[in-house]
């Protein structure tokens, strides 16, 4: 363990009881974990505790828990980087965040995420949010519910572009160089076309794919959208 | 006795359970939402300590240090932070928010042999390359389309406080704009699943 203080160490595995769901919980305050088993005390057992995406995943393996409880940010990036490995080790993952975004949420949800709650809801909530998860159920605020129902009754599938993404060459051309942290003037340079051409069709690849920014191109890209 | 005021409830009633678990003969109070609230407590019961936000709040933490000893003058506080600048005034010892409860409970009652209550622990690689932990925080929001005042207002920051901080991740990371620096921290491994992966693990007993 390093000597440093209050730097929270990678992982820790604790001491479980046969039979009760397995939790793992990914956070960067180290009072989470403690504080949820206090509650599930008897219900489940926290047996896996760290605040790094990659220590979780590495837990996650060991573990086989029933479900990670997740922080949004983590010590080594965000929890978009690490949901799609969880999900596909046959993890359920529920979501503690300080706010519900409807749209990044149900974005979150289309990529395999069995949950989300406010960190302003009571502790005992989210006790009873992580057995719902552990349990196999999905666990949504209310407001969340109807928006993904009128989603999903237009024809929404999560994960997969939007209807009207159908790009033309040249857009793509231009998505590719984006997606390379490319900018505007360079993309021009490359494609030899006007920087305003270049700017012109990035407005209308962004709008096309509900992009806000570059920087979220380019990560999208690497996590292999 | 011993009250913790923190806005988030699930927070609030977390560390509340934790320092109950961890503190002997220290009575831990209902938590307290707000200033207001924490002030309106300590009115009514012999508060011996405190544990209270100390940045990003939308009250005076200094005036409400110096009201709470005055109802109670031998008042222990502590002050949890996340942000780079906490608040910081006499009679607060400051802590970052994610210290652990032993180590908060162990600032309080110093001296009394507290088992950490894990049996396996291992260290990571956890030097994240150049940034900081609050660097790569915005670095990561940035990466996922939020802008900067997206930012600024989910770390508690200002917007002032924001472009500072991209303005030095860019240095670091020899960037001109935010998605060649997303790009670069992707490529040196400092986002997500292909970050260096733990260099040393206990094993189970």
């Amino acid at each position: 363990m390093r000597a440093t203080p209050y730097r929270k160490p990678a992982m820790r595995a604790h001491v479980y009881e046969r039979d009760l769901p397995k939790v793992v919980v990914v956070h960067e305050h180290r009072f989470v974990a403690p504080g949820l088993q206090e509650v599930l005390a008897g219900r489940a057992h926290v047996v896996g505790d760290t605040a790094y995406g990659a220590a979780a995943l590495q837990l996650t393996g060991m573990l086989t828990p029933s479900v990670v409880v997740a922080g949004e940010l983590l010590g080594d990036g965000a929890i978009d980087y690490f949901l799609p490995d969880m999900v596909r080790a046959g993890t359920r993952v529920l979501l503690l965040m300080d706010e519900l975004p409807g749209e990044r949420v149900i974005g979150l949800v289309g990529r395999g995420l069995s949950g989300a709650c406010s960190t302003g809801n009571a502790l005992v909530e989210v006790a009873d949010a992580v057995l719902d998860v552990a349990g196999g159920g999905v666990v949504l605020p209310p407001t969340l519910v109807a928006g993904i129902v009128t989603q999903w009754r237009s024809g929404w599938r999560g994960g997969q572009e939007r209807p009207d993404a159908k790009l033309t060459l040249r857009e793509m051309e231009v998505l590719n160089a984006m997606a390379d942290g490319l900018s505007t003037k360079a993309a021009a340079r490359l494609l030899g076309v006007a920087v305003k051409t270049v700017e012109n069709h990035k407005t209308r690849v962004f709008a096309k794919l509900g992009l806000h920014s570059q920087a979220q191109l380019v990560s999208e890209r690497a996590r292999g959208r | 006795m011993l009250v913790v005021q923190e806005r988030l409830r699930f927070y609030r009633e977390s560390m509340t359970a934790c320092l109950r678990r961890q503190l002997d003969g220290i009575e831990v109070g209902p938590g307290a939402s707000s200033a207001a609230e924490l002030v309106e407590m300590a009115g009514r019961n012999p508060l011996t300590h405190g544990v209270i936000e100390a940045d990003a709040v939308p009250w005076d933490v200094p005036a409400l240090v110096a009201t709470l000893h005055r109802h109670h003058p031998g008042l222990q506080l502590i002050g949890l932070f996340t942000s780079t600048r906490p608040v910081s005034c006499d009679g607060v010892v400051l802590v970052p928010r994610n210290a652990a409860p032993e180590q908060i409970a162990q600032l309080i009652q110093p001296g009394s042999d507290r088992p950490a209550p894990f049996v396996l622990t291992a260290t990571t690689n956890s030097d994240r390359g150049p940034l900081t932990a609050q660097q790569l925080r915005v670095l990561a929001l940035l990466s996922l389309g939020f802008n900067g005042a997206d930012v600024a207002t989910r770390l508690g920051l200002s917007e002032r406080g924001v472009t500072k901080s991209k303005t030095a991740i860019f240095a670091k990371l020899g960037a001109q704009s935010q998605a060649q620096a997303v790009a670069n921290a992707l490529a040196a491994g400092l986002l997500g699943p292909s970050s260096p992966p733990l260099n040393e693990s206990d094993p189970l007993p």
